[in-house]
């Protein structure tokens, strides 16, 4: 899933590391987040974008497949 | 560093000690357990003892809360947590197929003459497997009762 945390954590000036900390995982999360490899629980989304005082959807951005979309 | 930790080594190197003792000061045919169990009980032990003082001393003291606090961190980490579970299941799935596969291994093996007494080990590993498939499926349903 595409996101905006990389950018938006650069924007304050904050480390992997010192952002992992204050949300209490690991840097590899944090890493696996920005990259795309991994997606966050939605209890781990929603304290990403309260730390960055934005809704969810500003965040992350999620992109239906094709099969989602079949009925 | 929790003061128990060392109390545990203690305890870890004189039950290693007593197996050791009796490895060598009797004569039976359990020897080589005695010194498996002398060698399981005295290397941890020491090992557990040196990590307390180390750990314990001032110098070390930040390093160690830092430390601790990420295996903390790391230990309850969501994505770590799945790629635990991950790699667990897959283990599991490997030793279900090693496990079927050895049992015929022995049980042709055991046909063909080449060992002897082959359906013990062919039981043992047949018993094996079917705990191993209990345990899988009671834990699955009680989960699946939970989410419900």
């Amino acid at each position: 899933m595409k996101n905006r945390v990389e950018e938006l954590r650069k924007q304050l000036n904050m480390s992997q590391e010192t952002f992992a900390k204050t949300l209490r995982v690991s840097r590899q999360t944090i890493s696996a987040i920005e990259t795309g490899k991994y997606n966050p629980s939605l209890d781990l989304a929603f304290e990403i974008a309260d730390f960055f005082g934005k809704r969810i959807e500003e965040v992350f951005i999620y992109e239906r497949s094709s099969q989602n979309e079949k009925g | 560093m929790k003061k128990d930790s060392i109390a545990v080594g203690v305890v870890y190197v004189l039950v290693g000690t007593v197996f050791l003792l009796l490895a060598l000061f009797t004569e039976t045919r359990l020897d080589g357990v005695f010194f498996g169990f002398a060698g399981a009980g005295i290397v941890p032990g020491i090992l557990r003892i040196y990590h307390f003082l180390y750990w314990s001393s001032p110098k070390h003291a930040k390093e160690y809360e830092e430390r601790l606090e990420k295996q903390m961190i790391e230990q309850k980490d969501e994505m770590m947590t799945r790629i635990r579970d991950r790699s667990g299941s897959l283990a599991y799935t490997s030793g279900t197929l090693m496990i079927s596969f050895s049992m015929l291994i022995f049980c042709i093996l055991g046909s063909l003459g080449i060992i002897e007494n082959y359906q013990v080990m062919v039981y043992y590993l047949g018993g094996l497997l079917a705990v191993q498939m209990i345990i899988y499926f009671t834990l699955y349903h009680h989960f699946l009762k939970k989410t419900s």
